[in-house]
């Protein structure tokens, strides 16, 4: 391993290949079948591994590059479409300065369709904390809601509009082709034709699960949408407006279904706003307490009480139980 | 099929194994993942320690997608404690986990970068666009694929082809200067 043989020229499409293992290891999760194909690769010929370590060098060696030596590269390219103002693209926050006027664009463009189709007959359905619901829909598409959610229906002739308005949900789309099925989730919007999938909004995520089926999801500010295929999860980071789609354990995923709510290194203050809509009492988090930790495992949600209180033995928090039974967690080193 | 009883000698030998022929290729992913060579290092011995601890011994015939599960979790962990240490950033709430955090510095020597430059100078407009958005930016494929119109596959093959290209020049330069190193 220690032994480079550097200047044995590695032929520049296996470089390529190998660059594509580098990007795909990095945006993933790391599910058995895309290991297996990994292995695979890696043993598929001598060079591989080379050709892996050869990138993944220039790439992180590239990466930590900083001030004027990483302007200079910077410099080589043009900004991207989206912020047409002249000059450097500085990191993400241009690219957040544009996304957010794309966005407000939308939102007039549909608030003003809604009000053009005035046949249109909107109806809303909710549940309670820790309770759930089902609803079969005038089209017979059918929505199973999770505990403290609610979506709001508005079908004309010409489309199925939906809108989650918090919490989780999960949609079995009968097929129309003439009436899409949108399912507009804070700033993300999923269109289906006939397929199931599920829908999961916290202050920090929008995560969209396909069980059966393909769904498009378009993050508002987006010219195209991203294509979700059955059992993957398009996850929607709200901070940094990135869009990840991974493979996923579909049964995991709809397991809140059957009271069991699971997570993969989810960061935890959207796993606890997840939990609290289960819970008896209500999580509450004190500001930053929870900022950076990350969460996997499965919550019982009939015990969602319990694990609220059981987080200062794998965290570093403080909880206190409320005179009220709410509780309340806070950060142990006191930042 | 394993016996309870022959369950532990068995169990060492196919975990050797498995470092003899995988641990290459473990270590290249936890790279991937953890940005540092010694913290991927780190993680692949720990999974192999967890691995011959296993206590369920009918677990032997899925070593493998064992080996890997723990230590991809293992090094969910160790970016969880390094977004934890650096808590006092106030403005970066998630990213250890995603990219940025480069806990080793690989340097490249001025002449090599100016090598790169070349390259990337050359490279088609788009291919050029998105692989700089990625490596400099900080981007995802599906972010760049948005903001350029394109699909996600194009990105990455832009991305793929941009810096096989880069690294060819780099590999090629290095081999007219008679150097040889990472």
């Amino acid at each position: 391993m220690n032994i480079r043989t550097n200047t044995i020229p590695i032929p520049a499409e296996r470089l390529a290949e190998a660059t594509d293992w580098l990007v795909r290891l990095r945006e993933s999760v790391a599910c058995a079948d895309e290991m297996s194909a990994w292995l695979e690769w890696c043993a598929a010929h001598p060079q591989n591994l080379d050709a892996f370590d050869r990138v993944q060098s220039l790439d992180d060696g590239l990466r930590s590059l900083k001030g004027a030596a990483r302007d200079s590269f910077i410099e080589l390219s043009p900004p991207l479409r989206p912020h047409p103002e002249p000059g450097v693209v500085r990191r993400r926050q241009t690219l957040l300065v544009g996304a957010l006027a794309a966005m407000v664009a939308c939102l007039g463009v549909v608030g003003l369709t809604w009000i053009m189709r005035a046949h249109t007959t909107p109806s809303e359905f909710s549940t309670k904390r820790g309770s759930q619901r089902e609803v079969t829909l005038t089209d017979r598409s059918r929505v199973m809601l999770g505990a403290a959610s609610a979506v709001s229906t508005r079908y004309s002739k010409s489309s199925r509009r939906l809108v989650l308005e918090g919490g989780e949900a999960f949609f079995e789309v009968q097929p129309d082709r003439a009436r899409p099925f949108i399912v507009d989730a804070g700033p993300v919007s999923v269109t289906a034709v006939g397929t199931k999938f599920d829908i999961r909004r916290t202050r920090q995520v929008v995560m969209v699960t396909v069980t059966e089926g393909t769904v498009d999801v378009a993050p508002q500010g987006t010219a195209v949408p991203v294509r979700v295929q059955a059992g993957q999860r398009a996850i929607q980071d709200l901070d940094t407006h990135r869009l990840a789609v991974a493979a996923i354990d579909i049964k995991a995923a709809l397991g809140w279904q059957k009271g069991r709510l699971e997570y993969v290194a989810e960061p935890l203050g959207s796993v606890i706003e997840d939990v609290n809509r289960y819970a008896a009492r209500p999580i509450i988090v004190e500001a930053g307490a929870v900022r950076g930790l990350v969460y996997s495992g499965t919550v019982f949600s009939e015990r969602a009480d319990e694990w609220a209180r059981a987080l200062d033995s794998v965290f570093p928090l403080t909880v206190v139980t409320r005179g009220d039974g709410s509780v309340l967690l806070t950060s142990k080193s006191g930042k | 099929m394993d016996t309870g009883a022959a369950g532990a000698p068995d169990r060492a030998s196919a975990v050797q194994r498995l470092f003899r022929e995988h641990n290459r290729a473990l270590v290249s992913f936890l790279r991937a993942r953890l940005r540092s060579e010694q913290e991927a290092r780190d993680v692949a011995q720990e999974a192999y320690v967890r691995l011959l601890q296993l206590e369920d011994p009918s677990a032997v015939s899925f070593l493998r997608s064992y080996l890997f599960r723990i230590a991809a979790n293992l090094a969910v962990d160790r970016l969880r404690e390094r977004s934890v240490r650096e808590e006092t950033r106030p403005d970066e709430i998630f990213e250890g986990i995603a990219d940025e955090r480069i806990p080793e510095r690989i340097v490249i020597a001025k002449e090599e970068l100016d090598v790169v430059r070349q390259a990337l100078m050359k490279l088609p407009d788009n291919c050029r666009r998105a692989l700089i958005s990625y490596v400099f930016e900080g981007c995802s494929t599906v972010q760049i694929a948005a903001a350029m119109g394109l699909t996600d596959r194009t990105i990455r093959l832009y991305i793929a082809q941009g810096l096989a290209v880069c690294r060819s020049k780099l590999d090629a330069a290095r081999a007219e200067s008679g150097e040889c190193k990472p």
